[in-house]
């Protein structure tokens, strides 16, 4: 047979760590075979990350397009865990053997290619099932928590640790556990320093019993409060002193 | 669904099973391929806590590939159950052994990584849906 192609270079291309190699829903048939480092390979639903597989050396990925013969768009996103050396093949060469190769051969890959894509939906459905356990067990713990915190009222000032300014600001502590505590702040507040989750926060007050507290805790939740022109902020603390946790415990016990 | 014609030339054999009848059993060796002739089967996978059913095939479908395309891997990675009455057709190993080899080396490492990432996710199926 006297088989003169052009035979397209193989490129080879790097990645760096967290770099995207594929997007899901783009269109190529560029087949990869990882020399160096790993990916990982994933669906997004609902702005949720579906897991599907973790690839490493000699291994390929973006054959799936290649056997649907098909204009579809990757099934899957993939992105480099390491940073990551691949050889790039577009073979026009391997897609001219490909529809030439026995029908059944291909009627094989096709029938896989199309079971691969079932089951990666159903690792997607169960999945989703086991994110939506894992939710109601985190909620029905929060509940817990909520349970064991002691509602009181006392005025606190509190300050962003991360602000430049010794900026002080008022509240008012409504909740307390050895966890965390729930305050009431004006939505005024917000002008001076925005109250973002994740922020560090040194809340100073008095429990009813009389011990101080000067404790710093993170913002974990924001909701508006009750109180009309109030925000209600959720904290956890955060590297709590040993007395202090003493303290509040005795006042959570007390009758 | 009817059989597409060119199957029937690979076809050495035809086998009737009645209903509940396990065709191929995970764990055991063997590389023999099937294709479903008539009615269905139920691929099913142990987990520690159940036997599952990860997926169900019909008409049409090639089943016990995992050995032939990934050897000298041998184990069957599932085990196929007929649903009622299942007419069966075994697959010419040896034609398809001597097609197969004579594909380039890279279009067989493709189909090679295709099966592997099938089994794989086989796999991963049956551990997710054993979580409770």
């Amino acid at each position: 047979m006297n088989e003169v192609r052009k035979i397209p270079p193989i490129t080879h291309l790097l990645y760096v760590r967290g770099e995207l190699i594929i997007k899901e829903g783009d269109y190529g048939i560029s087949i990869y075979k990882i020399l160096k480092g790993r990916v990982r390979v994933f669906k997004t639903s609902n702005n949720i990350i579906i897991h599907l597989a973790t690839l490493g050396r000699g291994e390929v990925f973006g054959e799936m397009t290649f056997f649907n013969l098909s204009l579809e768009p990757r099934s899957a996103s993939v992105i480099a865990i390491d940073d990551v050396e691949l050889e790039v093949s577009h073979s026009t060469r391997l897609i001219e053997e490909y529809k030439h190769i026995p029908t059944i051969l291909r009627y094989m890959t096709k029938q896989f290619t199309n079971r691969l894509l079932n089951m990666n939906s159903v690792v997607e459905t169960l999945n989703k099932k086991k994110r939506q356990k894992k939710k109601e067990n985190e909620e029905s713990e929060l509940d817990e928590r909520r349970y064991v915190r002691k509602k009181i009222y006392q005025d606190c000032i509190y300050r962003p640790v991360a602000h430049p300014s010794k900026l002080e600001l008022r509240g008012v502590v409504k909740d307390i556990s050895p966890l965390g505590l729930g305050i009431e702040v004006i939505a005024k507040n917000t002008i001076n320093f925005s109250h973002d989750l994740g922020a560090h926060l040194k809340i100073k007050f008095r429990l009813p019993s009389g011990s101080s507290i000067n404790e710093v805790a993170v913002i974990k939740s924001i909701k508006k409060s009750k109180t009309p022109g109030f925000l209600f902020l959720g904290l956890e603390f955060e590297n709590i002193d040993k007395d202090a946790i003493k303290n509040i415990g005795f006042f959570i016990m007390m009758p | 669904m009817a059989i597409d014609s060119f199957l029937h030339g690979y076809i050495v054999k035809e086998e009737i099973v009645q209903h509940n009848v396990t065709i191929i059993e995970e764990g055991t060796k063997g590389d023999w391929m099937y294709v479903v002739l008539k009615g269905k089967v139920k691929v099913k996978k142990q987990t520690p806590l159940e036997d599952i059913t990860i997926d169900t095939l019909g008409e049409g479908n090639i089943i016990g590939e995992i050995p032939f395309f990934l050897k000298p891997f041998k184990s069957r990675t599932a085990s196929v159950i007929s649903v009622g009455r299942v007419k069966l057709g075994i697959l010419d190993k040896e034609r398809l052994e001597h097609e197969y080899e004579l594909l380039s080396p890279q279009l067989k490492s493709l189909i090679k990584a295709l099966v592997l990432k099938l089994k794989e996710t086989t796999e991963k199926v049956s551990l997710l849906a054993a979580v409770r």
